[in-house]
């Protein structure tokens, strides 16, 4: 098995795997059907997930990882491949983004070693994905929405300002400053907020799920069963 | 070369000078490390601190003497002569009478040669390991085909005279002036909370419009160690190709 590293976008994974003449990665067409085992999945935007591959790919001159050792004689190319990724979850820029680590394939599934723990807020998971369909959500106008006010400083919030918990039945509504600024008290130095506690249901929330609910974007994943599927996984992606 | 001849007899008589001097009024110079006598790895790593990419050997032991010989140039810590160059030597015991001149950098470094000490706020800093290449030379740029930015720094070194622990606190200051600065502008930091890429150029225009001047490479720096992205012109332009395509969710695959 040849471990590759590639960076895929939703639209682009059914193409990837078709090979080159629909558009897929030039490199791997021509090298036999390929396996994905591991995804990093979760990037904000095209370009952290670029930024990111290509430290994957080139660690040993990525500004970030010039205290990643190189591969060892002993060390599987993905043993290497999980090594590097390891350090780079730790690291900035990537160690407040809100990713998710999985596991495609159970039989290549490696744990973090002890050493090279991920952020809390990352977490490490298994089994194939695919995005859902979603219903026609509600989608309420903004003129019919009722005027809310912020849980945290009371002044009318605007749509684009606005932020709610995605635990079903919390009403929390708020900035996005505030509620930043709320979660950033117990870390004053850093600008982007990791986690905190929702202000209404006071669950533990992730940042980054809460913009994602905010875009519309907040479990837009859905598990499948490898027993479930004849095709590829990836030829179920609906988008 | 006999110029190179002259100017490796300077470094070696400076370095010297110094020693004998013990004016305590100068600051010590590191001789140069016998480059050439370094194998290919070595080199390469040694590049790699100041983001330059791996070269042919003998270009890369050039390419390290001369930065060698930017960042160990004479300097006085009192500041009471500025030096931005090599001083006359004053007792000239080879037969050269005319002065030496090293190659003269385009904008000085206001760094002594004294290695910085580690800032107390280390989140504000680069998260590398390799502090002590703060990016304040001009001529050393980041690989090119690499998308962790190709910059180069323009002058943006203060031409005063300052001591180390001088300049650790200014950039300092600069730093936490940059937070404020984004935490005071809801626009751009509803972007940042948003994960949205900002424009380096962008963001620092509007710094100095606001009196905050810091070059490009620390601010990137800076932004790195917030986990902000950012986005130089040109992938600004390759991001708007790609956006209309790809889902915000994006991934990163290992096969």
């Amino acid at each position: 098995m040849v471990v590759e590293v590639e960076s895929f976008y939703e639209r682009r994974i059914g193409q990837h795997n078709a090979g080159r003449h629909r558009g897929g990665a030039k490199r791997t067409s021509g090298r036999g059907p390929w396996e994905m085992v591991l995804i990093v999945h979760g990037f904000p935007s095209d370009i952290a997930a670029l930024r990111f591959e290509w430290a994957w790919q080139h660690p040993h001159i990525s500004r970030r990882l010039s205290h990643v050792a190189r591969r060892s004689r002993k060390e599987s190319s993905l043993q290497f491949h999980w090594r590097v990724l390891s350090n780079m979850l730790r690291v900035a820029p990537w160690s407040r983004l809100p990713l998710t680590v999985r596991w495609l394939k159970q039989e290549y599934r490696m744990d973090f070693a002890p050493e090279l723990q991920p952020p809390l807020h990352i977490p490490l998971t298994f089994g194939c994905v695919r995005a859902k369909t979603k219903p026609q959500q509600e989608c309420k106008e903004q003129d019919e929405r009722q005027v809310e006010r912020c849980v945290l400083c009371g002044v009318f919030v605007k749509a684009m300002d606005r932020l709610s918990c995605f635990h079903p039945s919390c009403q929390m509504v708020s900035h996005l400053i505030c509620l930043a600024k709320h979660f950033l008290k117990a870390d004053p130095s850093h600008l982007l907020p990791v986690e905190g506690k929702c202000p209404g249901c006071h669950h533990s929330v992730l940042w980054g799920s809460l913009i994602r609910h905010k875009n519309g974007c907040h479990g837009d994943l859905e598990e499948i069963s490898s027993s479930s599927s004849q095709s590829h996984w990836t030829d179920e992606l609906q988008l | 070369v006999l110029e190179n001849f002259l100017k490796k007899s300077a470094l070696t008589f400076f370095t010297v000078a110094c020693k004998k001097r013990n004016k305590g009024a100068l600051v010590p110079i590191t001789p140069m490390p016998g480059f050439s006598n370094m194998d290919t790895p070595e080199l390469k790593n040694r590049l790699n601190r100041f983001g330059v990419r791996p070269l042919p050997k003998k270009q890369m032991v050039l390419k390290l003497r001369e930065i060698h010989q930017y960042t160990h140039q004479l300097q006085s810590s009192e500041s009471e002569e500025e030096t931005s160059g090599p001083q006359r030597p004053p007792n000239a015991s080879n037969s050269q009478s005319a002065p030496l001149s090293f190659k003269q950098p385009a904008a000085p470094p206001a760094v002594s040669p004294v290695k910085l000490p580690p800032s107390e706020e280390d989140e504000l800093l680069s998260a590398s390991q390799n502090s002590n290449t703060s990016s304040t030379f001009n001529p050393f740029l980041f690989p090119r085909s690499n998308p962790e930015l190709c910059v180069s720094e323009d002058d943006d070194s203060d031409s005063e005279g300052i001591t180390a622990s001088q300049a650790v606190v200014r950039e300092k200051d600069k730093l936490l002036a940059v937070r404020q600065f984004i935490r005071s502008d809801p626009k751009l930091y509803t972007r940042v909370l948003q994960y949205q890429p900002l424009s380096l150029a962008e963001l620092r225009s509007s710094l100095k419009a606001a009196g905050i001047r810091l070059g490009a490479a620390k601010l990137l720096d800076f932004l790195d160690s917030q986990c902000i992205t950012f986005s130089t012109a040109k992938q600004a332009c390759n991001a708007k190709k790609k956006r209309k395509a790809a889902k915000p969710n994006g991934g990163v695959a290992i096969k």
